[in-house]
């Protein structure tokens, strides 16, 4: 079981915020909206994982868990 | 498989050699721009740019030109929530993998086009009025 960090394209505003509170999965492209890693989220970034989930201003990214 | 072709958005177009395939894709890209469903960012903004590059091309952009337009296919594919960026993503690399002597030939100011129409039928309207 492993959890992925997903970005909903359509609620994303490009705020912003992703990139700044977890630089490790998420950059910016070059017009400043995220693109997200899709390897598994590392142990030690699910608590900054989880706080950037919840402070999206438009709650558009989400964890997605898969068996694998 | 590197290089196979795919289908993409399903339509096949053979394109006479008297065609020129900078052309047919500068207009297919300035098409897929003002198609975008108004949704998700990277298209909104993403395929606008694509389409403004590939006219520069066209126009003897050049290298600079050819990878601004690598890198934002890199930034742009599997992005839209519909795939609609994918369609101009894939029609770009595989101008700039299969078309490249035509490209080398734009960057000196020569259009294989010569006086010919373009080839892919584009439904028209916004694009006439872009240049103001």
């Amino acid at each position: 079981m492993s959890e992925r960090l997903q970005v909903n394209p359509i609620a994303c505003d490009g705020s912003g915020l992703c990139f700044e509170l977890i630089p490790e999965l998420v950059t910016p492209d070059d017009w400043g909206y995220p693109i997200v890693e899709p390897r598994p989220i590392p142990e030690e970034l699910r608590t900054e994982v989880r706080r950037a989930v919840s402070a999206c201003p438009k709650l558009a990214l989400l964890i997605a868990r898969a068996d694998d | 498989m590197p290089g196979a072709p795919r289908l993409g958005c399903g339509v096949l177009v053979v394109l006479p050699e008297s065609a020129c395939p900078v052309r047919e894709t500068a207009l297919i890209l300035r098409f897929l721009a003002a198609e975008t469903a108004d949704q998700c960012g990277p298209c909104v903004l993403g395929l606008p740019a694509m389409a403004k590059a590939m006219a520069e091309l066209y126009a003897g952009g050049g290298s600079r030109t050819r990878d601004r337009l690598l890198r934002w296919s890199g930034q742009l594919q599997g992005r839209g929530a519909c795939r609609h960026p994918d369609t101009a993503v894939s029609l770009v690399r595989s101008l700039l993998d299969v078309f490249e002597d035509e490209v080398a030939t734009h960057d000196r100011g020569v259009c294989t086009g010569g006086n010919t129409r373009a080839i892919v039928p584009l439904p028209g309207g916004r694009s006439s009025q872009e240049w103001r």
